[in-house]
């Protein structure tokens, strides 16, 4: 869609938007400047803290928060709104009556509310769920009945705040699906705030990128002035789709990691016409390539498989044997005969569809759960912890400082033969580190080198339900960490997180795993597994179908596997992560 | 409460509900229509099965006649038989009895009136007169008592929250709304607890051997739940606002109804109003001589039409289901010529 | 015959509750203090079902009452109650325990009206160099939990009430009294149960629901 289309009524205008909460020194949003055109999918992307919740809650007239604004914003229609958690929107016991619920707010007859509720279940296919307690429902259940449940009134323009962030990345697809369904069958504008732009990416007409005060682009680049939206002083910048990937290149460079996969291998040869998905990827790399005969993959950033040597092989940190496991005498097992050993001092990841057991094994493991048969064995004086699926679960206090404190109180004091582990290679934290005595290590201290090291220092007397989700993972992590385990266990570590917090994290992991800790995470985030662990793990049909060495691993899947080898499968062999294909590729370029 | 029967009934009524909401967790559907057991009744209207519970409740509490107490007793446990097994039938004597142990003894003990000596203790210089009248009025007392909870069993078993919410909605919106919400918050915070837990447990925060750690760890817990369910709720507040929930606009709050009031319901609601009007009428009318003390008398006192009208209000349940039952026999005797 | 015409008056003062709460339209950020504290009363009071009339939800009633207002309270009180009873058992004691316990909530409610108007903060950290302040919040703290208790031993009594008139009329009051005392342990049971819940989570939950009062603007109605 090209922005000259005069003809079209923009449904929304911002003009000179500003706004500022109640006693806040800095303005929250600044001089904003944006319309948006009847029927467009408009992406909206920042990062965190960047407002952009705040100038969507402006976008919904019932949730427009209290503070001073100026400037104006005109809606030309009805909004509907779906948020980030889907259990937290859904507010009555079972689906039918969450479908009604906006219908009864307006008062509406009986008969049209039983004709609309039909409707709407039968469009997104949920009229065999109507009757069912709505907290049965499975996550994308869920975000898909509070899609309809907002739809069910026909709203004009559909505001979304990071709707995919909860769910896992097929239940996230599915959504998006019906997403992109309503906008082209119902032509409903949507404005959608996503971090997950690999899905995102080719169904926007419009990408708009929010940037803080600071960040803001003083000098124009040539294709930012040429575009109708002035740059000087807005917080907001409008941009097509490709527009806006070619500009990753230059201006907008910290962007790149948000970007799919095929954009950012793309990115890394020539900054134009980019693939914005797997097929346009396959096209261009058919179309760089000279020959279509399979070449050899260079080896990139893909962890390293030398260090895996054959000693820690036979010495796991943790055996399973014959593990069989069910939550109740009535239900099928869930785990069958399941064997594994997980080495020590690597990142193990274990992948598999919903509910094939994953967070089950790791209760298992952890002892939360117990097995009807089986064995789980850890070697002997190793400690164990484990981190929840939701961050939120961790916290029990007012402030972090707090929090973390607490831990340290109540936990074994560290051992002397346990050394402080270095997270990150800044010489500060590691001269702390070894300062410090271990047969007198105080708890202050320990809280103090942990949160330096995982960059959490200055969010210390925040309350933890104030923090991003990056954050707050982070200080989740920070908190079992200060157990001073041995072995780590994590469900899903990259949820709800943005591609730079999921860099983080992997960061944090990849030092742990190098200062000889173990660690097991099951995972739905591909990518994040191919690029971060040495070994991943298949679960299915209740056990581990198949082990292998990252790269291995995801080198023989052609469906389960990283956009990349996906887009490379057939055409290059053995590319996995975006380093690997970008290096071959610069590499046959020379 | 405090009496000792009532946590004895409690905990029996929890036994007995708590396994069913287990099935129903399990069938992940509502289980009100349970295909096994009779279910004609089910399929009436809400607003029918409520005037059914009202009516024959109001005739159990209005009857003194021993008679009419014995028949709503005996059918109320028909019911609960018919609908619920006997197994459950039995599962609730089992505390019935002991309360209605209780009732007569309290009775005897304490009911002096009566003309008929059935005992006297001497006890530290005072007589006590036990009567042969208040054991049979605490009898009477004990019977009604049971009927009522029988009637209660079988009135928890049909009017599921969603039926109940569905008569409630259209006269108190706000709190039929409330409702609803403390449903679908009780199994949410519930999985907040086991996260927390779970995420303690593996901090090793209550692992120390001291009590007081543990005891302070879960206490922390605890207050970490109530913030983070109130944090979801502040979410669910914009959700609902979002939805239009008390808007600008003065709507009155409409409410989906998910059922049709049928012929059958209208016929079905004739049938019981008229009955219930004839049972009342009666009974008010003769037994209001009837009289326990100082001699018992009125046993005549049952008019015929009353007691048919009683038995039919009474027996409504067990009659469509025969109805129901004898239309499939009869169909399969069709069919298997 | 009683106990009919008692149950019709006690579900008249509820009818007339809830017209009232109905009337007064809340909004949802003032309906969901109520929903997520009816919801732990409710999973207290079913957890908490092997210990004979031990339980928090009395506790949280008052907490409800106290701190989001008398409707809060009402409200709380009524819903925990129905809302319980629709998973352990429905009875003629329903109507009682919606009104009793609606009733502590709602009195919790005005004892918070009254202790606020004195501007006092009893969920305040006391700080040492103000020890008049610090007396007094601690007095406050005491008159908050001694009513719970009081109220829980009130409550306990109602419903000993509705077993005495249904079934035990006759008696007259030797009956009326023995009723009473021999419930009297149960409800000195609850009365100890609503004291510790009430002891432990009046200062620490009060300050979080201090902070989440300011933090969202929530107002007591």
């Amino acid at each position: 869609m090209v922005p000259t289309h005069t003809h079209t009524q923009p449904i929304i205008t911002a003009q000179d938007l500003c706004f500022s909460y109640p006693q806040a020194t800095t303005a929250a949003l600044q001089v904003i400047n944006f319309s948006v055109e009847f029927g467009q999918f408009i992406l909206l992307c920042g990062r965190t803290g960047s407002g952009k919740t705040t100038l969507l809650r402006q976008l919904v007239p019932a949730l427009r928060p209290h503070g001073s604004i100026t400037g104006s914003i005109e809606i030309a229609g009805q909004t509907g709104f779906v948020q980030q958690d889907p259990d937290n929107q859904i507010v009555t016991d079972l689906v039918f009556h969450e479908l009604a619920f906006a219908l009864e707010n307006q008062g509406l007859p009986t008969q049209v509310i039983r004709r609309k509720v039909a409707e709407i279940a039968t469009y997104f296919g949920l009229e065999y769920l109507l009757e069912s307690p709505t907290h049965s429902l499975s996550g994308g259940q869920k975000q898909l009945l509070n899609l309809a449940a907002t739809l069910v009134t026909d709203p004009d323009i559909l505001v979304l705040d990071e709707p995919t962030s909860e769910l896992d990345p097929i239940a996230a697809q599915n959504f998006l699906r019906h997403l992109a369904r309503v906008n082209r069958e119902l032509g409903t504008t949507i404005i959608c705030c996503e971090h997950r732009l690999d899905e995102v990416l080719s169904l926007a007409d419009r990408v708009f990128l929010m940037k803080k005060a600071g960040e803001c682009v003083h000098t124009p680049t040539p294709k930012a002035a040429a575009s109708t939206q002035p740059v000087q002083t807005a917080a907001l910048l409008s941009y097509e789709p490709q527009e806006f990937v070619e500009s990753c290149a230059e201006e907008n460079k910290d962007y790149v990691l948000y970007l799919p996969e095929p954009t950012q291998i793309a990115l890394a040869l020539a900054p134009s016409d980019l693939p914005l998905d797997v097929r346009t990827g396959r096209t261009w790399l058919t179309n760089i390539l000279p020959e279509r005969s399979a070449q050899r993959a260079v080896e990139g950033s893909c962890v390293s498989q030398e260090k895996v040597s054959d000693a820690t092989r036979t010495n796991p940190a943790i055996t399973l044997r014959d593990l069989c496991f069910r939550y109740d005498k009535t239900e099928p097992y869930i785990l069958t005969h399941l064997q594994a050993s997980f080495s020590a001092g690597e990142i193990h990841a274990i992948v598999g569809g919903n509910a094939s057991g994953k967070s089950t094994l790791l209760g298992l493991i952890s002892g939360v759960l117990k097995s009807q048969l089986g064995k789980v064995k850890l070697t002997k004086g190793l400690r164990l912890a484990a981190l929840t699926q939701n961050p939120k679960a961790s916290f029990t206090c007012d402030t972090l400082r707090e929090d973390l404190s607490n831990v340290t109180q109540h936990s074994t004091p560290v051992t002397p033969h346990s050394t402080p582990v270095i997270l990150s290679e800044r010489s500060e934290s590691k001269d702390l580190a070894l300062d410090l005595d271990p047969d007198t290590y105080p708890a202050a201290d320990a809280v103090a080198n942990i949160t330096q090291q995982l960059g959490l220092t200055a969010l210390l007397d925040r309350h933890p339900y104030d923090l991003s989700g990056g954050e707050a993972q982070k200080a989740a992590l920070a908190k079992v960490l200060l157990t001073n385990p041995d072995i780590l266990l994590l469900d899903e570590p990259t949820k709800g997180l943005d591609a730079q917090a999921k860099a983080d994290i992997g960061q944090v992991l990849q030092n742990l795993a190098a200062a000889g800790k173990t660690i097991l995470l099951v995972t739905h985030d591909l990518p994040f597994a191919a690029r971060y662990t040495q070994t991943c793990s298949l679960l299915a049909n209740g056990e581990i179908i198949a082990t292998a060495p990252t790269r291995d691993f995801f080198i023989g899947n052609s469906f389960y596997t990283t956009p990349t080898q996906r887009m490379t499968r057939k055409i290059i062999d053995g590319c996995v992560t975006v380093a690997d294909a970008a290096t071959t590729l610069i590499s046959q370029k020379d | 409460m405090g009496l000792i029967w009532v946590p004895a009934a409690k905990a029996a009524a929890t036994i007995a509900g708590g396994s069913n909401l287990k099935k129903q967790a399990r069938a992940g559907r509502r289980s009100y229509q349970s295909y096994a057991l009779p279910q004609r009744f089910s399929l009436l209207h809400p607003g029918v099965m409520m005037l059914f519970f009202v009516a024959v409740l109001v005739v159990t509490l209005i009857s003194y006649h021993p008679l009419l107490l014995l028949l709503s007793l005996v059918l109320a446990a028909a019911g609960v038989a018919l609908y619920l097994g006997s197994r459950s039938l039995l599962q609730t004597f089992a505390w019935l009895i002991p309360s209605a142990v209780i009732v007569v003894g309290f009775n005897v003990l304490f009911n002096r009136r009566g003309a008929t000596e059935l005992a006297t203790l001497q006890f530290f210089g005072s007589s006590f007169t036990f009567t042969q009248e208040s054991l049979f009025f605490g009898a009477s007392i004990a019977l009604m008592l049971a009927a009522i909870m029988l009637w209660f069993r079988l009135y928890q078993h049909f009017m599921t929250s969603d039926r109940f919410l569905y008569l409630a909605a259209p006269v108190m919106p706000t709190t039929a709304l409330a409702i609803a919400m403390v449903q679908r918050w009780i199994p949410l915070t519930k999985y907040r607890w086991q996260q927390i837990r779970r995420a303690q447990k593996s901090l090793q925060i209550d692992s120390g051997k001291r009590r007081r750690d543990q005891y302070r760890a879960l206490t922390q817990s605890l207050s970490a739940l109530m913030s983070w369910s109130m944090e979801d709720a502040i979410e669910a507040a914009d959700s609902m606002q979002a939805r239009g929930y008390r808007s600008k606009k003065e709507h009155r709050r409409t409410s989906f109804r998910a059922y049709r009031f049928t012929s059958t319901d209208a016929a079905a609601t004739a049938l019981i109003a008229t009955l219930f009007a004839i049972a009342t009428v009666t009974i008010f009318a003769t037994t209001r001589d009837l009289a326990f003390f100082p001699v018992f008398r009125g046993a005549d006192l049952l008019s015929p039409v009353g007691l048919a009208a009683t038995l039919a209000l009474m027996a409504f349940p067990l009659l469509i289901e025969g109805k129901e039952k004898l239309t499939w026999s009869l169909r399969t005797r069709i069919h298997s010529q | 015959m009683h106990l009919l015409t008692s149950t019709l008056l006690v579900i008249a003062v509820l009818a007339l509750a809830v017209f009232i709460y109905e009337r007064s339209r809340p909004r949802p950020r003032e309906l969901m203090p109520v929903v997520v504290l009816a919801a732990l009363a409710i999973l207290g009071r079913i957890v908490a079902m092997p210990i004979p009339n031990f339980q928090p939800a009395t506790a949280l009633i008052v907490l409800a009452g106290y701190f989001f207002g008398r409707g809060a309270g009402l409200m709380c009180g009524l819903l925990t109650a129905l809302v319980s009873n629709m998973v352990m058992g429905q009875g003629p004691w329903t109507p009682w325990q919606m009104l009793a316990w609606g009733l502590v909530g709602y009195g919790a409610g005005v004892l918070g009206e009254y202790v606020q108007k004195r501007n006092s903060d009893i969920s305040q950290e006391s700080t040492p160099e103000r020890a008049a302040a610090r007396k007094r919040t601690l007095i406050l703290q005491v008159i908050v939990v001694a009513y719970g208790t009081v109220a829980s031993l009130l409550f306990g009594m109602v419903l000993d009430l509705q077993f005495f008139i249904a079934y035990a009329w006759e008696t007259g009051w030797a009956g009326l009294i023995t009723t009473w005392s021999m419930g009297f342990p149960m409800n000195v049971m609850h009365a100890a149960s609503t004291l510790i819940f009430l002891g432990l989570t009046l200062v620490p939950w009060g300050r979080k629901l201090q902070r989440l009062k300011t933090k969202y603007g929530l107002r007591p109605f």
